[in-house]
């Protein structure tokens, strides 16, 4: 009992600390300011925005919160373990008794939890403006009835899919930003590497190529709408591609987790050494 | 030559690092004692110029160093507290770079960096990177790098933190042997650093200097002022609230302790021969640094 | 051994920036494959030896009267017989439906020529009938001095289309990992105090970390300009022949005197000094910051707002216009924009007031020129004046 409300304490002091990130509340302005500029200023709509689904909510929760949330992933997240190798913290917490696998897991589940809490967040702003500025999404149409999709999904539906892609996805790069964070003390390598694999992961997706990169995409999840519609082979109907997809990145979630609640003393020497080389 | 400074400041926000710092450096090795946190790094800072002062001036023979810029840095040899260092060169590599931006030539810099890679006792790590140095021997690197280009002003920020006690000899030597013609300012807050090498001796506290002497001054100064005494533990629970004690020993027939004061403070209190630590304590009051 | 090589051998030893290079350099490759379809290739080549032909055509009065009289709609057994035997002789080697697609395509690249020499026309007629506005007399001096249009048989479209946004990207990425932490690097590993108070640790080094920066940015951009070449030479091919730049569907209309391969070398050019600038941009930042982790975010933010503007915003409703907004403006002076030169320069953008018109690109060059010494001086200021602590 008493151990347990140790951990859940630790996780809310890692979470507090993640949420209050000068970085979190930086870019959570700029959003909200971004919507609010979408939403109420029309000549801003007009020549910078493109319409998704004839819908404002649709397109601020479909198109732009993502990059929000990438940026925000990027910036806050890769330092959670690199910073604390960094500083030589990392020694000193794995010999205290909640040092080693358990301080790492409480880093992940706040980290993850925040994941969620940024989608949320974004999620409910967008909401509110869209409440606020009285145009609402009529919850009972089918979503993108216009483009026949594949999957018939009413507007409060689709909303609900699109919030839990986006927060599958959110976590899967929080946690791929904590491996690589993991295994080095140069801050820039997490914050590099992700950028890295975001564009290019972007870059596969607005060419269309490779054409099974492009199913596998995190961006499919991030611009949920894409799932609606059937796929080529081999990944074929809606379902059936959303299936392999979810499937996929669920394995690597929890290959990238155990990695890195793994990222044993031993590794961290490995790592920090070749660093120190690679590092002027 | 002769190094000067002028009501020296400076202010960090509400907080006074150093307050009004009037100094006078000639030939010679100045000892800069002060407990942590007095302002000595950030005095020295700048006095290497490379912390701009709130207030105040430093100057070189009367020439602001600001304007003196490259010729005055042509003179310096400084060693930061917290040395940096290139965790991928060699320490051998890394003395060459050094020689590189103080402008020596390359020949000339071969053969002193030999020498003084051979003085602090690191000839045989020199094609070692630095990333595997341990702490004391990256510090005599740091002292190294300093005397490169033969200093006529020697800077160095608590140099001998991190040396073993036989190191800390080695360099008290070498020190004592650089000091002809030449400014050496050292900073620390280990009294037996500068004991016995520093002519002068600045003591800081708060960031204001309270006393700039010569040792045997300060020495002299305090006789009649150190005591010996054996006393027991209820003894000196209550010596220790009424005056500033030094060190203290646990011995078979009680605590054999040495205490500073103007008056004699136990009947079988012996006058002894005072030293530079009791001037510390005397300035600073015992162990309990709490309230400096 | 120069303190210049040292501080060159820094940015350059630092593993992490090769890796990174290598593996974007790998997936550019992936991306960019299959871009091209191969039976277009096979057209464009096999066309290849008509293209004299086709263009004398669009510009025989014959001909182009007598396809605009059919209102463009005209049929290959229409005009076969008014075009040169050459064409013929060219394609009757083929057989079946290649014959037949490849005389539908001549005839497409005649009447679409001719379509693009008439539109030429009218536009020139319909700016002299204009007010006599500084931005009309700027396009009508453009207008009438451009060169002939040729058909768009060339494959220069697709080289010059792959500096308009990944590359810049690829190159700046690489360019922001080496250089951000040029200063910021000092300062973490405490060399601060020790540089400042070196004798040439000052004026010679600040020199020395930004001319190795500006060697390492020029290379950074020559190598991937390099590896695009390749890339694009192995896909697309190399184009037979220079062509204007208005031959090209990419720049059809704009109004601009360039040609092809001019564009293409000067994109190169502007790739490797725009490079410079943001790798000037990335030092003064880093010189700010206290850590690479930081300067890489913002030096990243700065170009990404850059690229932002001149391309993601501007694409949806403003492609291919080519005047320059207030709107605009800022995404045309960009340090993006200077280092692809495709939207400033390619579709000839102009900036026009009541009293003057002058060319974007004039003003991109400008606007970078004063961040590039902004950014020195800056940087300058913050490496000397930066409180070192330590
Ligand atoms: N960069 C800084 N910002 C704010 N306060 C500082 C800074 N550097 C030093 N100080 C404060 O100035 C005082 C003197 O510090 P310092 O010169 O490092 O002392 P010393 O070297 O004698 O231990 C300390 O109280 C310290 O907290
Ligand atoms: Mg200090």
């Amino acid at each position: 009992m008493k151990r347990r409300s140790n951990f859940a304490n630790l996780v809310t002091v890692e979470l507090r600390a993640l949420l209050l990130d000068k970085w979190t509340l930086m870019l959570m302005a700029a959003y909200t300011l971004f919507t609010s500029a979408i939403f109420f200023n029309e000549s801003f709509r007009n020549s910078r925005v493109q319409l998704i689904g004839h819908n404002l909510f649709i397109t601020v929760t479909n198109h732009y919160l993502p990059l929000f949330l990438i940026l925000m992933v990027l910036v806050v997240i890769s330092p959670v373990f690199a910073a604390d190798k960094k500083d030589g913290v990392v020694d000193l917490v794995d010999t205290c008794r909640n040092g080693k696998v358990r301080w790492r897991l409480s880093k992940v589940a706040a980290a993850l939890l925040y994941g969620i809490a940024i989608v949320l967040v974004g999620f409910l702003i967008a909401f509110l403006m869209s409440v606020l500025s009285r145009t609402p999404l009529n919850p009972d149409s089918i979503a993108f009835e216009t483009n026949k999709p594949a999957l018939m999904l009413t507007n409060a539906q689709f909303f609900v899919f699109s919030f839990f892609m986006i927060v599958f996805c959110t976590c899967f790069l929080v946690l791929f930003t904590l491996f690589i964070s993991s295994r080095t003390s140069d801050l820039l390598i997490p914050l590099a590497g992700i950028a890295m694999f975001v564009g290019i992961e972007f870059a596969i997706f607005s060419f269309g190529r490779p054409y099974f990169l492009w199913n596998l995409n995190i961006f499919r999840l991030f611009v949920p709408w894409y799932l609606l519609f059937d796929s080529l082979p081999p990944f074929g109907p809606a379902i059936r591609t959303l299936i392999i997809i979810l499937s996929v990145l669920i394995i690597f979630s929890v290959v990238l987790t155990f990695l890195t609640l793994h990222a044993d003393r031993k590794l961290v020497k490995v790592t920090n050494v070749k660093k120190e080389e690679s590092k002027i | 030559m002769k190094l000067e400074t002028h009501n020296l400041t400076k202010n960090y926000g509400e907080k006074c690092a150093v307050d009004n710092v009037n100094l006078e450096f000639e030939q010679g090795i100045y000892g800069l004692l002060g407990p942590n946190g007095a302002g000595k790094t950030t005095l020295i800072k700048m006095i290497v110029g490379i912390l701009p002062p709130t207030k105040g001036t430093v100057t070189l023979d009367d020439t602001l160093i600001s304007k003196l810029d490259e010729k005055y840095r042509d003179l310096l040899g400084y060693m930061p507290q917290d040395i940096g260092y290139y965790r991928t060169f060699t320490a051998k590599q890394f003395l060459e770079y050094i020689a590189l931006l103080k402008g020596l030539e390359p020949k000339e810099a071969e053969k002193k960096i030999d020498t003084l890679l051979d003085m602090v006792g690191l000839s045989d790590a020199k094609g070692k990177r630095l990333g595997q140095f341990s702490g004391g021997m990256i510090r005599r690197v740091g002292i190294a790098q300093a005397l490169l280009n033969d200093p006529k002003i020697l800077v160095l920020d608590e140099p001998t933190a991190g040396l073993d006690p036989k190191e800390r000899i080695h360099f008290r030597n070498i020190l004592s042997e650089l000091s002809l013609d030449r400014i050496v300012i050292l900073s620390t807050h280990i009294v037996s650093d500068v004991e016995s090498i520093a002519g002068k001796v600045i003591l800081l506290r708060l960031g204001k200097v309270i006393t700039f002497d010569t040792n045997e001054n300060l020495l002299h100064s305090m006789e009649g002022k150190v005591w010996d005494a054996t006393v027991t533990h209820q003894e000196l629970d209550r010596l220790k609230t009424q005056f500033t004690i030094g060190n203290a020993f646990q011995k078979d027939s009680g605590f054999e302790v040495r205490i500073v004061s103007d008056v004699k403070p136990t009947e079988n209190a012996t006058p002894a021969e005072p030293s530079l630590e009791d001037v510390f304590i005397y300035h600073f009051g015992g162990l309990d640094y709490d309230n400096i | 051994m120069t303190i210049f090589r040292m501080e060159f051998h820094k940015i350059v030893s630092k593993k992490y920036v090769w890796i990174f290079a290598i593996v974007i350099a790998t997936f550019y490759a992936i991306t960019l494959s299959g871009s091209s379809s191969s039976s277009s290739r096979f057209y464009r080549k096999a066309l290849q030896p008509v293209f004299d032909e086709v263009n004398a055509a669009a510009y025989d009065p014959a001909i182009s009267s007598y396809i605009v009289e059919k209102q463009f709609n005209v049929t290959v057994e229409e005009i076969k017989p008014l075009l040169s035997p050459e064409i013929e002789k060219t394609i009757e080697s083929y057989k079946g439906q290649t014959y037949q697609r490849m005389w539908e395509k001549v005839k497409d690249y005649v009447v679409n020529l001719v379509i693009r020499i008439d539109e030429r026309k009218a536009t020139i007629a319909k700016l002299e009938a204009s007010p006599n506005t500084p931005l009309n007399r700027y396009l009508l001096n453009k207008y009438t001095n451009m060169p002939k249009i040729q058909a768009n048989m060339t494959k220069w479209d697709s080289w010059i289309d792959t500096n308009k946004s990944v590359l810049p990207i690829v190159i700046a990425f690489v360019i922001l990992l080496g250089t951000s932490g040029v200063f910021s690097d000092e300062y973490t590993s405490k060399m601060h105090g020790i540089l400042l108070t070196c004798k040439k640790g000052r004026k010679e080094v600040f020199w020395a970390k930004l001319s190795a920066s500006a060697l390492f940015s020029a290379i950074c951009a020559l190598i991937f300009q390099l590896l695009n070449a390749i890339i694009a030479a192995l896909y697309y091919g190399v184009p037979f022949t220079n062509t204007p730049l208005n031959s090209l569907t990419l720049f059809y209309q704009m109004p601009t005197t360039l040609s092809a391969m001019e564009l293409y070398i000067l994109e190169i050019l502007g790739s490797v000094v725009g490079a410079v600038v943001l790798s000037f941009v990335t030092l003064c930042i880093s010189s700010i910051c206290h850590s690479n982790f930081l300067s890489f975010f913002i030096s990243g933010i700065y170009f990404a707002i850059g690229f932002i503007l001149s391309n993601a915003l501007e694409a949806n409703f403003e492609q291919g216009g080519y005047i320059s907004r207030l709107l605009t403006l800022p995404g045309d002076v960009s340090t993006f924009s200077l280092m692809s030169l495709v939207n400033v320069l390619g579709n000839g953008k102009v900036f026009a007031t009541a009293n003057f018109a002058i060319p974007t690109v004039l003003l991109t060059i400008v606007v970078q020129a004063v961040v590039f010494v902004i950014a020195i001086a800056l940087t300058f200021y913050f490496y000397n004046r930066r409180e070192v602590i330590a």
